[in-house]
C-alpha cells in the first residue's frame, strides 16, 4: 500500500467505511496494515452496526492479495474463527487480480455481510445455523449489530 | 443484386422507423416494447447493411436518426472491423469525416460528440490507416471536405487554425479530447508499439491546439473583451488535460518535452484568471500538481501562486468564511492545499517571504471556516487532511535528525493547526444535534476520528506540550463548566492514550485535572451538573488510561466513584461498564477496601433499567476480580454467597415463568443469569499462570474448601442455577452457551468455586443430544474440559470415554436412520472425537469393541471410523472437512501405537478410494484443499502401504458408477503420471495443491475455470 493509494482512498471513499493505515504508539504510520471499518448495509438485519476489520498488506502485494481479519473475529458463514475473511476476491488462486482497490475488498466484504456465500463455509457455528435456523440466526446477527453499534 | 438493394432500402426504412419509435414520447413509459425496439435495432447494427444504415441516418435531419446513425457505425466498428479490407476501411474514414465536416455546421453538439468517438474509436484499431488524426480532421474542416492524409504532408496546423471557425475549432477539440480519453481507456496490454507510435504522432497537435484556444481567449480577455462563449476554454483546458494523461501513461516524455509544453502550460495557468475558466483550470492544475512526474516548472508554480495570494484568489477563502462552500471556492481550497503540499518545504523554512506566508496563512484561515466540519464546513476536513499529511512527511526529518529536532517553524505551525482544529472538535448541543441526520453525525464522527490520527501524527514532533495544551482546556473549562470545551479536551487526551499511557510521559498533566479539586466534586457530584456527551467522554477516557490509574491508585477510588455513577445513564452504561471491568481487573490489589462499597453501589445499579445483561456481566467480573484478591477463602465465599444469592432468586423466578409459559421472558432471564455466572467465574480467576499439571498423585477432584468446605455454599448455589435452567427449562443455545462458559471458567483453576466435579461436565454433554442449536458449543466444552486434564488423561479416563460414547450413540443413530444425518451432528461430533485425539488417542482406539447394552451395533471404532468415509463423500462441506481434519490428525499419531496403525491398515484401502473419487473432480472446488490434507498425510507416513491402494483407485476410475460430475476421465497414463507426481512431491503442500487441483479441473473436463 502507498501513500497514492491512501490519498485515493480519502477522495472517493463509499459512505461510513474508514480506512486506514495503523499508527504505531510511537506515531508513525504503518502502510502495511490498516485498519477499516465496515458499516452494515442499509435495509439488511446489517444495519446500524461498524465491523472493525485489519487489512494486512503482504510484501508480495499487489501480486499477493492482502489479508482481511475482523477483530473481533465476527459471527458470519464466511469468516474463519480467526476472524479472516473467506472471499474469492481476496484469495490468491482464485478471484484475486492486482487492479483489485482497497475500496473494491470493503464494498466486496459489505456485501458479503448480508449474502453469505454457503459455498465456502468458514466457521462451523454461523454456517450451522445459518443453513438451519435462519429466525435465530437473524435473531444472533442482530445482537452483534448491537455489540458493534456504528456510533 | 436487386433482391439485395430491396432488402437494404427495407431495412433502412425499418432502422428509420424504429429510432423515432424509440423515442417516440408515447412509449417511455412502455420498458417492454423500448426494449424490443433496442434489441431489433442491435440486430441491424451489427447486421450486414449497418454500414449502409448508418451512413444513410447519418445525412438525415432529425438529430435522433443522426445519433443513432453515429452510433451505428461505432457498433459496426467495433463488430465488423477485422472483416474491413484495408481500402474499405480507408474510404470509411473519409466519409466518416465528410459526415463530421458538414455536422459541423449544422449539425447538434450530441450528434457530434457521438461522431468524434465514432472517429476515435476507428483510430483505436489495430493499424487503423490513420495516423496524424488532429490535422487531417483539421485540414478537412478548412477544406470543407474530406482531405486524405497523404495530402496533409505539407499543411501546418498552425497554418490551418486561423482560418477555422469557432465551431470548427471546437469540434476538433471535441474530437482530440475524446481521443485522449479513449486512449486513456482502453487497455495497454494489447496495444502494438506500431500504434503508439501513431498516438504519439498527434501529441504535438493536441498541444498546440489546445494553446491555441486558450492564448486567443487570454488575448481577448487582456484587450478587454468578455469570454462570450466558454465552451471551447473549458475544452481545450480538459483536452490539455487528457493528453497530459496520454504522455504520461504511455511514457511518450521524449516525443514531446517539457520545455515544449511550457506554451500550453502557461495558457492553462493563465485561465486561472478568467472567471468562466478559473474553475476548471484550477480543478485541472490541482491534479497536475498531485502527479508524481510534474510538468509544472518552478516558474508555473510560482505563476499558481501569485494567483492564490491575488485578490481574485483570497476573494474564495473570504466568501468561504461567511459560509458559502459552492464549487468555486472549493475547487480553489484544493487548488491551494496542493500548491501548499508543493512548497511544503518553503512554507517552514526557517526564513520564510511574503508569498509564502500569505500561502500559509490562507491554509490556516481554513479552521476558521464557519459551522461544523463536515456538517456544514466542507473545508475543514480537506484542511485537517493536508495537516495529517504534512505532519506524516515531517515525522521523517524529525525521527531522522540526530538530535531529534526538525524545522522549528514546522512545530509552531502544527501547534497551531492542533489548536485551531480543537475549535472545530466541539460537539454539538442536544439541541442541535436533534436536527441532525444519521448521515451528518456519522460525518461528524468521522472528521473526529480524522482528528484522532491528526493528534497521533503530531504527538512524536511536538511531544507532552500537545498533552499539556489539552490539560490546560480541560482544568479551565472544568473551573467554568464549559462543559463542550472539556468534553473536547478530554476527547483529545483521551485519544493520545496511546502514546502516553504506558510511558507515564504524560502523568504530570494527567495529575493536574484528576488530582484537582473540581475533579474531586465531579465524580461525588453523582453526575447532577455534567451533562450527558461530556459525561460518555470522560467514562471512555477513563478506560482508556489504565496504566495511568495503576501508577495512580490513590485516584481509583474516585474515579470509579464517578464510573458507577454513569451506569445510570444509558449513554454511558455500555462504556462505564467496560471501563469499570478494566480498571478493578488490573488495579485488583488496590481496590479491597472499596469492596463493601462497589457491592452496595452494584445492589443499587441491578434494579436499574441500564442494568442489562451486557452491563451487569461487566461490573461482576470488575467485582469478582476484587474477590480473587482477598486472602482468605472465608472471606471470599462470604462475599460471593452475598451476590450468587440474587441469580438463584432470579433464576427461580426465570423458572417460574416459564412453567407459566412465558418463555421468552424466562428465557431472558435465564440467560442473564448464566451470563452473569460465568462472568464471575472469569473475574475469580487468579491473574497467575495455573499450573495444572501438578498434584500429579491426587485424583482429579480432591476435596478443597470450595467442594467440603464452607465454600460448598457457594459452589451449590452456582450447580443449582445451572439445574434450574437446564432442566426442564425452555432453554436455547444462547443459554446453552452461557452454560458453557459457566463451566469453562472453572476448567483453568486448580481450585475455586467454579471448579466442579467431572461428572458434572459429562452429565451436562449427555443432557444436550447432538444435533441441538448450541451442540457444537457443547462439544467444544467437553473438548475444554478434557484439555484441562490433558496432563494427567488416566485419572479421567472414565470421564473420556463417556464422552466418546455418547459421540458414538449419535453416530450409530444416524447411520441406522441416515435421513436423520444433520452436518452440524457430525462437525461437532468429529471434531470433539478430532481434538481428544492428541492425548486420548489410547481411550478411543481402545474400543474396539461393542459396548454393554448398545446390541447389535458395530463396534465403537469401527461405527466412528465408517462415519468419517460417510462424511469425506457427502455434499456438505464442513463435515468433510472436520473428517478430512481427523484422518490427518490419526495419521500423525505416533507409529508405534499399534492399535491405531491397525485402525489405519484396516481402512486404508476405503480412504484411498474416497479420496481418488472425490479428488477426480467430484468433490467441491473449495474442498480440494482440505481432503488432498489427508492425501499428503498419507503419502508422507503411509506411503508404501497406500500405494497398491492409490493405484487400484484411479485404475478404477470410470470403470464403475462412481458418479463422477463430470465425465472427463484422465487416460491411464496421465493417471499414473499423476500419482507418479503426488509421490514425489513427498507430501509438500503447495506442490501437491498445484497437482490435485489441475488433475481435478482436467476431470471436470475442459473449459472449467473459476466462476464464483
Amino acid at each position: 500500500m502507498t501513500f497514492a493509494q491512501r490519498k485515493q482512498w480519502r477522495k472517493d471513499h463509499p459512505f461510513a467505511f474508514y480506512a486506514k493505515p495503523h499508527r504505531t504508539a510511537q506515531g508513525v504510520l504503518d502502510m502495511k496494515r490498516w485498519e477499516c471499518g465496515i458499516p452494515g448495509k442499509k435495509g439488511t438485519i446489517w444495519e446500524g452496526g461498524l465491523f472493525k476489520l485489519d487489512v494486512h498488506f503482504p510484501d508480495e502485494y499487489p501480486t499477493k492479495p492482502p489479508k482481511c481479519k475482523f477483530v473481533p473475529a465476527l459471527f458470519h458463514p464466511n469468516v474463519y474463527p480467526s476472524g479472516t475473511v473467506c472471499l474469492s476476491i481476496l484469495n490468491e488462486d482464485e478471484a484475486w487480480k492486482p487492479a483489485i482497490t482497497i475500496k473494491q475488498i470493503l464494498l466486496g466484504i459489505q456485501d458479503l455481510l448480508d449474502d453469505p456465500n454457503p459455498e465456502s463455509p468458514a466457521q462451523a457455528e454461523a454456517y450451522n445455523m445459518f443453513k438451519k435456523d435462519r429466525v435465530a440466526y437473524e435473531k444472533r446477527v442482530k445482537q452483534v449489530v448491537k455489540e458493534n453499534p456504528a456510533i | 443484386m436487386s433482391m439485395d438493394h430491396s432488402d437494404q432500402a427495407w431495412a433502412i426504412d425499418g432502422a428509420r422507423k424504429l429510432v423515432l419509435e424509440l423515442y417516440d414520447p408515447t412509449n417511455t413509459g412502455n420498458p417492454a416494447k423500448i426494449n424490443e425496439i433496442q434489441e431489433l435495432l442491435q440486430n441491424l447494427q451489427k447486421g450486414p447493411h449497418a454500414w449502409v444504415i448508418a451512413n444513410c441516418l447519418l445525412a438525415e435531419q432529425s438529430p435522433d436518426l443522426r445519433f443513432f446513425g453515429a452510433l451505428t457505425f461505432t457498433v459496426k466498428v467495433n463488430h465488423d472491423w477485422h472483416n474491413l479490407a484495408d481500402n474499405d476501411a480507408y474510404e470509411l474514414i473519409g466519409r466518416l469525416i465528410d459526415h463530421y465536416v458538414s455536422l459541423v455546421s449544422g449539425g447538434e453538439r450530441i450528434v457530434i460528440r457521438k461522431l468524434a468517438s465514432t472517429l476515435a474509436t476507428i483510430f483505436l484499431k489495430t493499424n487503423a490507416p490513420w495516423t496524424r488524426a488532429i490535422l487531417s480532421l483539421g485540414a478537412s474542416l478548412a477544406n470543407g471536405k474530406n482531405v486524405p492524409e497523404e495530402q496533409c504532408a505539407s499543411v501546418s496546423l498552425q497554418g490551418i487554425l486561423p482560418a477555422l471557425s469557432e465551431n470548427q475549432v471546437t469540434a476538433l477539440l471535441y474530437f482530440s479530447k475524446i481521443l485522449a480519453e479513449e486512449i486513456g481507456r482502453s487497455g495497454a496490454e494489447s496495444r502494438k508499439p506500431e500504434d503508439t507510435r501513431r498516438i504519439s504522432e498527434n501529441l504535438q497537435d493536441a498541444f498546440l491546439l489546445a494553446e491555441f484556444v486558450l492564448s486567443q481567449i487570454l488575448t481577448h480577455n487582456a484587450s478587454g473583451g468578455s469570454v462570450a462563449n466558454e465552451i471551447p476554454g473549458t475544452e481545450a483546458i480538459n483536452s490539455y488535460h487528457s493528453w497530459i494523461s496520454v504522455r504520461s501513461s504511455l511514457q511518450l516524455h521524449d516525443t514531446i518535452s517539457v520545455p515544449q509544453l511550457v506554451p500550453a502550460t502557461n495558457c492553462v495557468i493563465g485561465s486561472l484568471n478568467i472567471s468562466s475558466l478559473s474553475k476548471t483550470a484550477a480543478h485541472i492544475l490541482t491534479e497536475v500538481m498531485s502527479r508524481r512526474e510534474s510538468v509544472l516548472s518552478q516558474n508555473h508554480t510560482n505563476a499558481i501562486l501569485e494567483y492564490v495570494i491575488s485578490d481574485v484568489g483570497t476573494a474564495h477563502i473570504a466568501s468561504l468564511m461567511e459560509g458559502d462552500f459552492e464549487d468555486e471556492n472549493m475547487t480553489f481550497v484544493e487548488l491551494l492545499l496542493s500548491l501548499a503540499t508543493r512548497k511544503q518545504t518553503q512554507l517552514f523554512s526557517q526564513t520564510l517571504d511574503d508569498k509564502h506566508e500569505k500561502v500559509l496563512a490562507l491554509v490556516h484561515t481554513l479552521f476558521k471556516s464557519p459551522g461544523y466540519a463536515a456538517v456544514d464546513d466542507a473545508a475543514s476536513p480537506l484542511a485537517l487532511e493536508w495537516w495529517t499529511e504534512a505532519a506524516d512527511d515531517l515525522q521523517d526529518s524529525f525521527l531522522d535528525s540526530a538530535e531529534q529536532k526538525g524545522p522549528e517553524t514546522a512545530k509552531i505551525n502544527l501547534a497551531r493547526a492542533a489548536l485551531d482544529c480543537f475549535e472545530k472538535l466541539k460537539y454539538p448541543t442536544p439541541e442541535e444535534l436533534r436536527d441532525w441526520s444519521d448521515d451528518e453525525r456519522a460525518e461528524f464522527g468521522s472528521f473526529r476520528r480524522d482528528v484522532c490520527d491528526f493528534l497521533l501524527a503530531i504527538y512524536p514532533i511536538l511531544g507532552v506540550d500537545l498533552v499539556q495544551v489539552f490539560q490546560a482546556h480541560a482544568r479551565a473549562s472544568l473551573t467554568n463548566q464549559e462543559w463542550r470545551t472539556f468534553e473536547a479536551a478530554i476527547f483529545c487526551i483521551a485519544q493520545l492514550s496511546e502514546a502516553v499511557d504506558e510511558n507515564q510521559h504524560a502523568d504530570d498533566c494527567l495529575n493536574a485535572i484528576f488530582f484537582c479539586d473540581e475533579f474531586a466534586r465531579l465524580c461525588e457530584d453523582n453526575g447532577s451538573t455534567i451533562p450527558g456527551k461530556a459525561r460518555q467522554t470522560l467514562v471512555d477516557m477513563l478506560g482508556k488510561y489504565r496504566s495511568y490509574f495503576e501508577r495512580t491508585q490513590v485516584l481509583l477510588p474516585r474515579a470509579l466513584t464517578f464510573l458507577f455513577a454513569s451506569l445510570n445513564l444509558a449513554s454511558c452504561a455500555p462504556a462505564a461498564s467496560k471501563s469499570i471491568a478494566h480498571l478493578c481487573n488490573s488495579c485488583r490489589d488496590a481496590l479491597k477496601v472499596e469492596l463493601p462499597a462497589f457491592i452496595g453501589q452494584f445492589e443499587l445499579f441491578r434494579t436499574k433499567p441500564t442494568a442489562t445483561t451486557q452491563t451487569m456481566e461487566r461490573v461482576l467480573e470488575g467485582i469478582a476480580a476484587i474477590i480473587q484478591t482477598l486472602p482468605a477463602d472465608e472471606e471470599k465465599s462470604h462475599f460471593l454467597e452475598g451476590i450468587l444469592k440474587f441469580f438463584l432468586e432470579q433464576a427461580e423466578i426465570a423458572r417460574t415463568e416459564g412453567a407459566q409459559g412465558s418463555v421468552e421472558p424466562a428465557r431472558i432471564r435465564g440467560h442473564m443469569v448464566l451470563r452473569c455466572l460465568a462472568s464471575i467465574g472469569r473475574g475469580l480467576r487468579t491473574d497467575e499462570v495455573v499450573d495444572l499439571h501438578q498434584d500429579k498423585d491426587q485424583g482429579p477432584y480432591t476435596p478443597t474448601f470450595w467442594n467440603t468446605g464452607n465454600g460448598a455454599v457457594s459452589q451449590n448455589l452456582i450447580m443449582q442455577c445451572m439445574r434450574l435452567l437446564m432442566t426442564d427449562f425452555p432453554f436455547d443455545a444462547a443459554i446453552i452457551e452461557a452454560a458453557c462458559d459457566v463451566f469453562k471458567a472453572g476448567y483453568t483453576e486448580s481450585t475455586g468455586p467454579f471448579v466442579f466435579p467431572p461428572s458434572l461436565t459429562v452429565d451436562f454433554v449427555k443432557s444436550i443430544p447432538l444435533g441441538t442449536p448450541g451442540a457444537d458449543m457443547v462439544m467444544g466444552t467437553a473438548s475444554a474440559f478434557l484439555a484441562s486434564h490433558s496432563a494427567h488423561p488416566q485419572k479421567v479416563g472414565e470421564e473420556a470415554v463417556a464422552l466418546i460414547l455418547h459421540v458414538y450413540d449419535t453416530f450409530c443413530w444416524v447411520q441406522e436412520k441416515p435421513e436423520l444425518y444433520d452436518p452440524e451432528l457430525a462437525n461437532s461430533g468429529l471434531d470433539f472425537l478430532t481434538r481428544l485425539l492428541p492425548k486420548y488417542y489410547p481411550f478411543l482406539f481402545a474400543l474396539t469393541y461393542t459396548p454393554q447394552g448398545a446390541g447389535q451395533r458395530p463396534p465403537v471404532i469401527q461405527a466412528i471410523s465408517n462415519f468419517t468415509l460417510i462424511s469425506l463423500q457427502g455434499p456438505e462441506p464442513i463435515p468433510l472437512r472436520s473428517a478430512s481434519q481427523f484422518w490427518v490428525s490419526v495419521l500423525n499419531l505416533p507409529n508405534d501405537a499399534q492399535a491405531v496403525q491397525q485402525t489405519i491398515q484396516e481402512y486404508l484401502p476405503a480412504l484411498c478410494r474416497v479420496l481418488i473419487t472425490q479428488l477426480a473432480g467430484r468433490c467441491a472446488r473449495s474442498d480440494i484443499e482440505h481432503l488432498t490434507d489427508v492425501l499428503r498425510r498419507i503419502v508422507f507416513k503411509q506411503q508404501g502401504h497406500a500405494r497398491p491402494h492409490l493405484t487400484a483407485a484411479l485404475a478404477d476410475l470410470g470403470n464403475e458408477q462412481l458418479g463422477q460430475a463430470h465425465g472427463h476421465i484422465p487416460s491411464p497414463e496421465e493417471r499414473q503420471r499423476f500419482l507418479l507426481s503426488v509421490f514425489a512431491a513427498r507430501g509438500s503442500k503447495q506442490q501437491t495443491l498445484q497437482l490435485v487441483r489441475s488433475f481435478w479441473v482436467k476431470c471436470r473436463g475442459a473449459g472449467f475455470d473459476y466462476t464464483g
